[in-house]
């Protein structure tokens, strides 16, 4: 490595950038926070909290969607930087200390926290080591003299590598999302099939490479009214078929070819599942011409009836047959809050404030359009039919929406992975410290062998203080 | 090795006071309590035992616990540490017994909102010192850890209790994987802020500086307070609902509002007084004479405890006129309608009581701690095993999100700030093992750390609005 080289790499990877970015992120994350986001806030609520003087100077800073800004992915980009150089510049050091045996020195020994006299022999000190899973080499010292190193966990210097290699992993995952997932919306009816989804935010639409049909949906409520469970029954239709199906819940997604399904809302969709209808005959001077339509209302219905009263039940497809009198019904429209907006007929609201249904009614040959209202029953007539129909709100059995949040996270699986090393990286980086000892043969002084034994941990140097301890007691006893 | 600390020489009766204190009572605590665990949750099958009044129970052990540790601290060692150690023990049985009926009867762990969240946390706290305390041998864990888990059940008692069954996307297993993670890392955090104050003590840092810091801490609380509610000498305060339990709203997030004369005025005092030695600490240039410090200590105390008395006494009063002109009926207000006021005013006064009471005999205290490297590693070495947890903690969320919410990160607040307390933690690693941080800097890291913990786990849920609403 060149000098003008290591020197920057130096420079990026400081600790004291690496702090100041963590400061500056911090910085920002705290903004982000007090600050209201896009995407958390509710619609309208960022326009009435703040003035627009104050939204200009937010919007122009980027700091309503703080997190999706250019600025905010280039800070997290140069801490992933100089995560990176940091460890580049410093492995090949701690490599070096992984692989180097250091000779027992006794200067160096005794100016170790931890050295002791004991009054053995080296193989003694070597067979207590081993005794504690320590690896013992016997090394003679540099003027000859029998000694040993012994080592523990030397590996455990490797882990804050692991650390932050899986940082980085973590955060490549998330670039990889940023720029090639999406988090998008989909509003599914009851028996609706769709293979769009609307991106959040934007509102651009996302073509899925399959189509999603909802089945059913529905929710269950507790006791005191809460909810309790959402679900939706849905299908994966590829090519017009059906090649998966799930009942989805909250904390149960719908995965399908990388892509996630979530139940993120659901509730009224204001379209007519079925309803009943009552089929009403006519007296003969209804059947006439001429009837004003407030005729109808003195009319008792079924009093001076030419068939049964009876009922029907009719649903958003289909036809439904009356054999009574020999009539087929289809509902061709239905609005749950009818209203005629000049000469469009349209739905005001999705609540059934004026449900109004237009059937078309088949007899024989002959079809004939009918409109029936149930707050207006006077205005709901054909004179070309023998009966009348009718229907209350109650009647009216309204179809669901499932709302799906549909999102691509191809990066997913690296955050997963780099999540997995960091856990176990941090444990092996805070738990276990790479302990080494050295021991040398002293000049014999009176009877018996004596050795000086050194030692010292890169971590946790209390415990190693105390095994330290433990273990010149026991040879000092012996 | 390290800079900044003073080379003190251990107190040997000190510490063998807290030896002998700390090898009783019995050893097996994790045992016992997994006994009581059980026992209580079989039993709550069978009769059904009462939750609050146990809850109660424990919170008045604590209590006198943390009085018995300050009191052990200042006076006669052995006697007082006996009685903290074992009234922290009784209690934490207490607890557990709380929590397994608790349990027994919702059918699942305490996980679910501010309330049982607190009930993890102060048990996590104090089963943390315990364990700690018979590990390390350090009473004085309990200093600190005690009245942290008192003022958590103190705050408890303003939290609706109710056993509300889970919403959906609660109902998880994840749930109680990421949430126990959650409170036993923080509980984690909360000790290793008290080791820190206490090597701040033990590395000479003056009296006169701790009360300056408590008083500023509890002129913060009285600011935050007044901030929030006071207009013009009169407190304007959300009114309340007894029967449901519940703020009265206007419309959705605008609960009316209603107005207590003359209440502000008190805690505007309470505000003075709280603020008096840290104003004259400062003004004084940091050499403020003891006897007068003690004095102003008094009033801050006196001060505090007025407003104290006037909050609770104002809240639990009433009924008081809306503000609002268009309701012309008075309506109650209470404690838990503004459920961080009551604890977070006598967090001050405890905070001012504590060093008080150290004051009389400071240079006593200190020396029966032991030295300040020790409890400068002890910070590191909490830290070191709150911070895995923390991190197991963030991506067990993240998992969780990605199956209930279909992202593993969206910029949450609750998620915000917990990266926030991730960054501040890694930082104070970073610091003591490449730049040999050590002692009072990393002391202070540690204390500010845990400032970042408790807004992570109140201030997001208060006064910010995001997808953790539940807690």
């Amino acid at each position: 490595m060149t000098g003008v080289k290591s020197k920057w790499l130096r420079r990026i990877g400081s600790m004291k950038l690496g702090i100041i970015l963590l400061a500056l992120i911090a910085l920002a994350v705290v903004a982000g926070t007090v600050i209201l986001q896009k995407p958390m806030a509710d619609p309208g609520q960022i326009e009435k909290v703040y003035s627009p003087s104050k939204l200009k100077v937010y919007e122009a800073l980027g700091l309503l969607d703080l997190f999706h800004t250019r600025w905010f992915t280039a800070l997290l980009a140069l801490l992933m930087v100089n995560i990176a150089a940091a460890s580049i510049m410093r492995f090949p050091v701690v490599w070096r200390e992984i692989r180097r045996h250091r000779p027992p020195d006794e200067t160096l020994m005794r100016a170790m926290p931890d050295h002791a006299t004991v009054p053995a022999g080296v193989e003694q000190v070597a067979d207590a080591l081993r005794r504690r899973h320590y690896g013992v080499r016997t090394v003679p010292a540099a003027d000859g003299r029998a000694g040993l190193m012994a080592d523990r966990q030397r590996y455990a210097r490797l882990a804050p590598y692991f650390v932050h290699l899986s940082l980085l992993v973590i955060l490549s995952g998330g670039v990889i999302d940023s720029l090639f997932g999406y988090r998008a919306f989909m509003r599914l009816g009851q028996g609706e099939q769709k293979s769009t989804a609307l991106r959040m935010l934007t509102d651009d639409p996302v073509r899925l490479p399959f189509a999603v049909r909802c089945d059913a949906a529905g929710m269950e409520q507790y006791p005191d009214g809460s909810p309790k469970r959402y679900w939706s029954k849905l299908a994966v239709v590829e090519d017009g078929r059906e090649v998966a199906r799930k009942e989805m819940e909250v904390n149960s997604p719908l995965v399908h070819r990388g892509l996630r399904f979530f139940q993120s809302s659901y509730g009224r969709s204001g379209e007519m599942q079925a309803a009943r209808l009552s089929v009403l005959p006519k007296s003969r001077e209804e059947t006439g011409a001429g009837n004003s339509p407030h005729g109808n209302i003195a009319a008792a219905p079924g009093k001076t009836a030419a068939g049964p009263a009876t009922s029907v039940l009719v649903s958003a497809q289909g036809e439904s047959e009356i054999p009574e009198y020999g009539l087929r019904v289809r509902v061709t429209a239905f609005f749950p809050d009818f209203v005629i907006n000049g000469s469009e007929i349209a739905s005001r609201s999705e609540e059934l404030n004026n449900p109004a249904m237009k059937l078309a009614v088949t007899r024989g040959r002959e079809t004939i359009p009918v409109w029936v209202f149930a707050n207006y029953p006077q205005f709901s007539n054909s004179q070309k039919l023998p009966v009348r129909f009718e229907f209350s709100a109650e009647d009216i059995e309204l179809g669901y929406f499932t709302g799906l949040q549909v999102s691509r996270q191809p990066g997913q699986w690296l955050v997963w992975l780099g999540s997995t090393i960091l856990a176990f990286g941090l444990i092996w980086a805070f738990a276990f410290s790479h302990r080494q000892y050295w021991a040398i043969e002293l000049p014999q002084a009176g009877a018996g062998a004596s050795c000086l034994v050194a030692g010292m941990a890169t971590k946790n140097q209390d415990e190693f203080h105390e095994e330290f301890g433990e273990l010149t007691e026991s040879l000092k006893q012996n | 090795m390290g800079r900044s600390i003073s080379a003190a020489a251990p107190m040997k009766t000190g510490e063998a006071a807290a030896v002998r204190a700390a090898a009783w009572p019995s050893r097996s605590v994790f045992g016992f309590l997994a006994a009581t665990l059980l026992a209580t949750a079989s039993l709550g099958y069978i009769v059904e035992l009462p939750e609050a009044p146990l809850v109660k129970l424990a919170m008045a052990a604590y209590v006198a616990a943390s009085v018995c540790y300050a009191l052990g601290l200042t006076r006669a060692p052995e006697r007082w540490l006996k009685l903290a150690s074992s009234g922290a023990l009784v209690g934490l049985l207490i607890q557990t017994t709380a929590i397994a009926s608790r349990w027994a009867v919702s059918g699942r762990p305490p996980f679910s909102n501010m309330y049982e969240m607190l009930l993890s946390f102060a048990w996590g706290v104090v089963l943390l010192h315990v364990i700690f305390e018979r590990k390390y041998k350090a009473f004085y864990s309990g200093v600190l850890a005690m009245p942290v888990a008192a003022l958590s059940m103190v705050l408890m008692m303003f939290l609706d209790s109710t056993v509300r069954p889970l919403v959906p996307a609660l109902q998880s297993s994840l749930l109680h994987v990421h949430v126990s993670l959650a409170v036993i890392s923080y509980a984690a955090f909360a000790l290793s802020f008290g080791t820190a104050l206490l090597f701040l003590m033990r590395d000479g840092v003056s009296i006169e500086a701790f009360a300056a810091w408590a008083s500023a801490l509890a002129a913060f609380i009285y600011a935050a307070i007044l901030g929030a509610f006071f207009r013009g000498g009169r407190m304007l305060l959300p009114a309340w609902d007894a029967s449901t339990r519940q703020k009265i709203m206007l419309e959705r997030g605008v609960p009316i509002q209603v107005s207590v004369e003359g209440l502000g005025w008190l805690v505007l005092a309470g505000f003075l007084c709280a603020l008096l030695p840290a104003a004259w600490y400062l003004w004084s240039g940091r050499e403020a004479s003891a006897r007068r410090m003690s004095l102003l200590l008094w009033v801050s105390l006196a001060g505090q405890a007025v407003a104290v008395v006037a909050l609770i006494l104002g809240l639990l009063g009433g009924p008081y006129p809306a503000v609002q002109p268009q309701i012309d009926q008075p309506l109650l207000t209470s404690p838990s309608a503004v459920p961080f006021v009551v604890p977070g005013a006598l967090a001050g006064l405890v905070f001012t009581g504590l060093v008080l009471l150290f004051s009389a005999r400071y240079g006593t205290i200190v020396s029966r701690l032991p030295v300040a490297e020790k409890l400068d590693r002890l910070t590191y070495r909490i830290i070191q095993v709150g911070l895995p947890l923390l991190t197991l903690m963030i991506v067990t969320g993240a998992f969780w999100a990605n199956r209930a919410w279909g992202a593993y990160w969206s910029w949450d607040p609750k998620e915000d700030w917990a990266l926030i307390t991730w960054f501040t933690y890694a930082a104070y690693l970073h610091t003591r093992m490449l730049k040999g941080w050590r002692g009072r800097r990393s002391a202070y890291f540690a204390i500010i750390g845990f400032g970042v913990v408790l807004f992570t786990f109140f201030g997001v849920s208060y006064l910010l609005s995001g997808l953790h609403s539940y807690a």
